[in-house]
């Protein structure tokens, strides 16, 4: 073989097991990382860092969330593909009438700085808080419906808007009373 | 004036990678809109443009001239998945934050041409030495650039600070004003702030070559021979 053929053969093969060790390393810890970055966002949407959370029967992924022995609320995954980039994938907590009580988003690939609209606390989200499908309709105001999208992130703010509204409406075929908890 | 000395004047001001040879404009002008953000990613290209330096200055004697483009590639490219991989383990939500923007590093051109015109053709040290001060150059103009449009475009100073410092750091943030300028948010605000430092730089080169040209005409110093 030519040695500069040789060459790049061995090189990218140093750089493969590089990165293969370094990923070897990183990958549970970052496994690790997300499990908890979940547990604490989920904790604090909830408002209840007491609670107990019992996970739903598939296929629906959330959480039946209780405390002292009493139901809360109920928690919902949703996401979505239709922003500008990527998947959007966010919790959402809902109490007994299927009112939101808070939300948050979990991961995106949003356009950094314009797409932060999305992040946990945002003046954008608190919009949600308190609102539910008997008084509301999750679609944005300049497309009739009753939210405010911010200028820039359009697409953002409309693909959230509407990933809440399926969500809300998945959410109602969830049996609001939690099961009973395992002995 | 010895070697390292004119590497720092370069990189820092006089060959500044950001302000004089505005390369890399894709992650300057697009992570930029917060201080925390843009230092974040200033500091890893830092890291990596030391690295990628240091490997291909090691390895000049195998970049042959029909795979040395490639090659020069394939060590950024790793160096950058590497890096973003310990970001992810080490710190996760700076990751959530401008994760997209770790792996387009491999497109910011400072890499590629700091190890085209310097690295390849220097020794270890001079090549570690170039991808600092190149490094910190890019650095300081990217932390200063996302610090004003965030005074401007949030009024608010190290938002977000508690991703890299731990929620302690959560009420840092400074509160400047209440009436923030949308589009220096945006990415024409970050042509137009950009464009500012540029003028701003040329400004006070053109100002010092005039107070030079000015000593050199000061009657004192003509009549000397």
């Amino acid at each position: 073989m030519k040695p500069a053929a040789l060459t790049l053969v061995v090189a990218a093969l140093a750089a493969a097991l590089l990165i293969g060790f370094i990923s070897e390393w990183a990958k549970p810890v970052i496994k690790t990382n997300q499990v908890n970055y979940q547990e604490q966002v989920l904790r604090e949407i909830v408002k209840a860092p007491d609670a107990i959370l019992v996970p739903f029967a598939e296929p629906q992924t959330g959480y039946y969330v209780t405390r002292s022995g009493s139901a809360i609320g109920t928690l919902h995954k949703v996401s979505t593909h239709q922003g500008y980039n990527g998947s959007i994938d966010a919790w959402l907590a809902l109490d007994l009438t299927h009112s939101i009580i808070n939300l948050a988003t979990l991961t995106h690939q949003e356009t950094p700085g314009i797409g932060d609209i999305i992040h946990r606390g945002s003046t954008w989200l608190n919009q949600f808080v308190d609102t539910g499908l008997t008084d509301y309709r999750y679609t944005l105001r300049r497309d009739g419906g009753d939210f405010d999208h911010v200028t820039g992130a359009t697409i953002t703010s409309r693909a959230y808007v509407e990933m809440l509204g399926q969500g809300l409406v998945h959410a109602r075929a969830i049996k609001l009373e939690a099961r009973d908890e395992p002995e | 004036m010895n070697p390292s000395k004119s590497q720092a004047l370069e990189g820092l001001w006089q060959n500044n990678p950001a302000l004089v040879q505005l390369l890399g404009l894709c992650p300057l002008l697009a992570v930029s809109q917060t201080l925390v953000t843009s230092f974040t990613l200033g500091v890893i290209t830092l890291l990596v443009l030391v690295w990628a330096n240091a490997i291909i200055s090691l390895i000049q004697r195998w970049l042959f001239e029909d795979i040395r483009l490639p090659l020069q590639i394939l060590v950024i490219a790793t160096m950058v998945t590497a890096a973003d991989q310990l970001m992810q383990a080490l710190f996760f939500e700076m990751h959530q934050r401008i994760g997209l923007f770790i792996a387009l590093i491999v497109t910011n051109c400072t890499l590629l041409a700091r190890a085209e015109l310097f690295a390849r053709r220097n020794r270890l040290g001079l090549a570690i030495a170039d991808g600092f001060w190149m490094g910190l150059g890019f650095l300081w103009v990217i932390t200063l650039l996302g610090g004003i449009r965030e005074v401007l475009g949030r009024g608010t100073l190290l938002d977000g600070l508690s991703l890299l410092l731990g929620p302690s750091a959560d009420h840092w943030t400074l509160v400047i004003h209440t009436s923030p300028l949308l589009i220096v948010t945006l990415a024409p605000g970050a042509f137009l702030t950009l464009g500012l430092l540029v003028a701003l730089k040329n400004r006070m080169d053109i100002a010092h070559e005039s107070r030079q040209a000015n000593r050199v005409s000061d009657p004192i110093a003509r009549r000397k021979p």
